[in-house]
């Protein structure tokens, strides 16, 4: 699965809604905070479906960015 | 009892309030915003549902431009304090209710504002340009008065305001779920109404729908979940005007009012309310000493005054045999200057979508009981 951060709870359901509605199923997820930035939500969607997904997220006109994963 | 005080709240709510209150009770029970588990993501699911509903509904097209508040009135507060800029000059109707003209009348006070109240009767529009000065930023109306029941021609208003670059702020507090909204064709900076009148939500909370957050100051600041190190509010709607926590339980009722609303269709709420007031007006007009306030007009509100008894005292005779209906000024001055009931107030009968020919019948008996 790959992990998107979008921001606040907000915008993170209504990326979700708008992947949804282009049949990609997404999960809401809480990111981690760092940058002092408190509470991130973001999306998890399967990683065959990135590129379709952030498609949708720049016509949604949603910013995000990657996740980088704690090691 | 006979139930006749729907334009303060609405009651009986329609099912679909009851179950949604109960479900989000039990399972949207975390903070939304602040948390990775279930019951928070729960309760945030019901906000967002909420606000897309409401965008929806209202076609105003953008879920995340719905900005929750306590009522309506903190939503009309945050709306004309947040773009009065220092030295503009406001205008607002003659038909306005307290929520709108104290706010203005406080930033008027400390001398950072000046405001005129345009006549509702006759040409609106001309009134209105009668008025306007060059300093003139913002137009406040009522959708529909809360005294009279008289629709305002929001979109005629909104359309002179576009075309002269004026801000434009509805209180929606007597129209919304009454009437057909018609945002999607109606220029307005901010829609502002409460949930637990038309819309068959609960008390505490309303919401703000506008048109261009980015440009509206908060009105109050507070935890948001995000930025949480910065001193600053964030920059996006909605987190940025809600600050603290938003009363989930109350976003999950008028989540269920306005399925309920979806289900029965604006133009039969609106039918059925003319219907009533039709006969209710009728009725009132044989009783001895009856003057009805404007009996043309077509919502659920019906205003009226006895040549004798004090409006008081009529409605808690009433009161007293079971039926609920208000009687005084109904935080309205304006309004009553404006159709000239300011020494007397009136007694306010406000019909709702459950209300029945049956009580309206009562209630003419008990009237006329009391009356003779």
């Amino acid at each position: 699965m790959q992990k998107i951060r979008i921001g606040s709870i907000t915008y993170a359901m209504k990326a979700r809604r708008q992947l949804s509605l282009r049949g990609i199923r997404a999960g809401l997820i809480k990111t981690d905070g760092g940058e002092n930035e408190g509470c991130v939500y973001g999306i998890e969607i399967p990683e065959d479906r990135l590129l379709q997904a952030i498609t949708v997220l720049r016509e949604s006109r949603i910013e995000y960015r990657p996740v980088k994963e704690e090691k | 009892m006979i139930y006749f005080d729907n334009a303060a709240t609405s009651f009986p709510k329609p099912p679909e309030t009851y179950e949604e209150l109960s479900r989000v009770l039990s399972e949207c029970v975390g903070n939304p915003g602040r948390g990775a588990h279930k019951p928070s993501l729960a309760a945030a699911e019901t906000i967002y549902d909420c606000r897309t509903l409401i965008a929806e509904l209202f076609g105003s097209g953008v879920p995340e431009n719905v900005v929750f508040s306590l009522n309506a009135t903190a939503a009309l507060n945050l709306s004309i304090k947040g773009m009065a800029k220092k030295g503009a000059h406001i205008l607002i109707s003659d038909l306005e209710h307290n929520a709108t003209f104290r706010p203005v009348f406080k930033l008027c006070k400390e001398g950072l504002c000046r405001y005129s109240v345009f006549s509702t009767k006759g040409d609106l529009l001309e009134n209105i340009k009668a008025k306007r000065k060059r300093e003139t930023a913002m137009v406040i109306a009522t959708e529909v008065s809360n005294v009279t029941g008289r629709p305002l021609p929001i979109q005629e208003i909104g359309a002179f305001c576009q075309k002269e670059g004026l801000c434009f702020i509805i209180d929606g507090s007597q129209g919304a779920g009454h009437r057909l909204p018609l945002l999607e064709k109606t220029y307005y900076d901010a829609y502002c109404a409460p949930a637990h009148k038309g819309l068959f939500g609960i008390a505490g909370l309303g919401f703000a729908i506008l048109r261009t957050p980015e440009k509206i100051s908060t009105l109050i600041e507070g935890g948001s979940g995000v930025s949480s190190f910065s001193p600053f509010m964030p920059k996006e709607s909605p987190e940025r005007f809600e600050a603290g926590t938003p009363p989930t339980p109350a976003i999950g009722a008028l989540l269920g009012g306005l399925r309920a609303l979806r289900r029965i269709g604006f133009d039969a709420i609106a039918e059925k309310e003319a219907r009533l007031r039709k006969r209710l007006c009728e009725g009132l007009s044989v009783i001895g000493g009856i003057t009805v306030i404007e009996p043309q007009n077509d919502g659920g509100v019906v205003s009226f005054l006895h040549r004798e008894k004090k409006v008081d005292l009529i409605a808690s005779s009433l009161a007293k045999e079971g039926i609920a209906v208000r009687g005084g000024y109904h935080c309205a001055p304006l309004a009553h200057q404006a159709i000239g009931t300011e020494r007397t107030g009136t007694v306010r009968a406000s019909l709702g979508f459950f209300n029945t020919e049956r009580e309206v019948d009562g209630f003419l008996k008990t009237l006329s009981g009391l009356i003779q």
